[in-house]
């Protein structure tokens, strides 16, 4: 994916006011909290950097937990998803984060793109004939 | 092929990396499992598939069906052709065995 245009300081101060917005909602009364509090704790002992890294994993975690259980109450995926997409649009030029809130058939291609990345950064220019990297990781395409 | 350039180990190793780093970020998401489309069949172990939810496990499931239903269909529509053609060829076979017959019985 494109490098994300937003700065590391805006990312870092997002991350954290969606933190603890999702954080705020978890029901410590609930037998199920387990899974996601852990995941808040790990989550919040990392560096910026892996912070960036595993925000779409910790963000999926909670809310599939959200999803499942609010005390008594199940949200709907979409609602939240929604929601979250109004109250934190900044974090929506944050690629890999971004990827949770597209329709499915654009998350298919985006997810099949980043495995093929990875492989063409795996393979490091020793397959000459394969393109750039640079040509899938330009969005701007599809 | 990959496999070609890099060797099978080295392809092999290439491809888990480029999945496991997907998979730290994106195991939960529901269209995850369309990552198995694009791995390698022989790649595709257990540690894997073991990711899934079971919703994911049902798409690729179904997915796996719709495909065999696909295939099912492109074959039953090749053996009609195929059907058609051979009749068409037993028409043109008995029309010139007439010809050829009514021929011999003129000369």
């Amino acid at each position: 994916m494109n490098r994300d245009d937003i700065s590391d300081e805006e990312v870092s101060r997002e991350t954290c006011d969606l933190v603890s917005h999702l954080g705020e909602r978890i029901d410590t009364s609930s037998p199920e909290e387990a899974a996601p509090l852990a995941a808040l704790r790990r989550f919040e002992q990392k560096h910026v950097d892996e912070k960036r890294l595993h925000l779409p994993s910790l963000y999926l975690v909670l809310e599939q937990y959200l999803a499942r259980i609010n005390g008594q109450e199940a949200l709907d995926i979409r609602a939240i998803r929604g929601e979250i997409r109004d109250r934190f649009p900044r974090l929506m030029a944050v690629g890999d984060f971004a990827l949770i809130f597209k329709s499915r058939p654009r998350q298919d291609v985006l997810l099949g793109r980043l495995f093929l990345v990875g492989i063409l950064e795996g393979v490091g220019g020793r397959v000459t004939s394969w393109p750039a990297v640079s040509i899938l990781r330009d969005t701007s395409v599809i | 092929m990959i496999q070609d350039d890099l060797g099978p180990e080295e392809a092999e190793r290439v491809f888990e990396r480029s999945y496991e780093n997907l998979a730290v970020r994106y195991s939960e998401l529901g269209s995850f499992s369309t990552l198995v489309r694009l791995v390698p069949e022989a790649l595709l172990d257990e540690s894997k598939i073991a990711v899934f939810h079971h919703q994911q496990i049902q798409r690729i499931f179904l997915d796996k069906v719709e495909r065999l239903q696909w295939l099912n269909r492109s074959l039953w529509l090749k053996n009609q052709q195929l059907r058609e053609t051979r009749g068409e060829l037993e028409k043109i076979r008995s029309e010139l065995e007439t010809r050829v017959s009514c021929h011999v019985a003129r000369t």
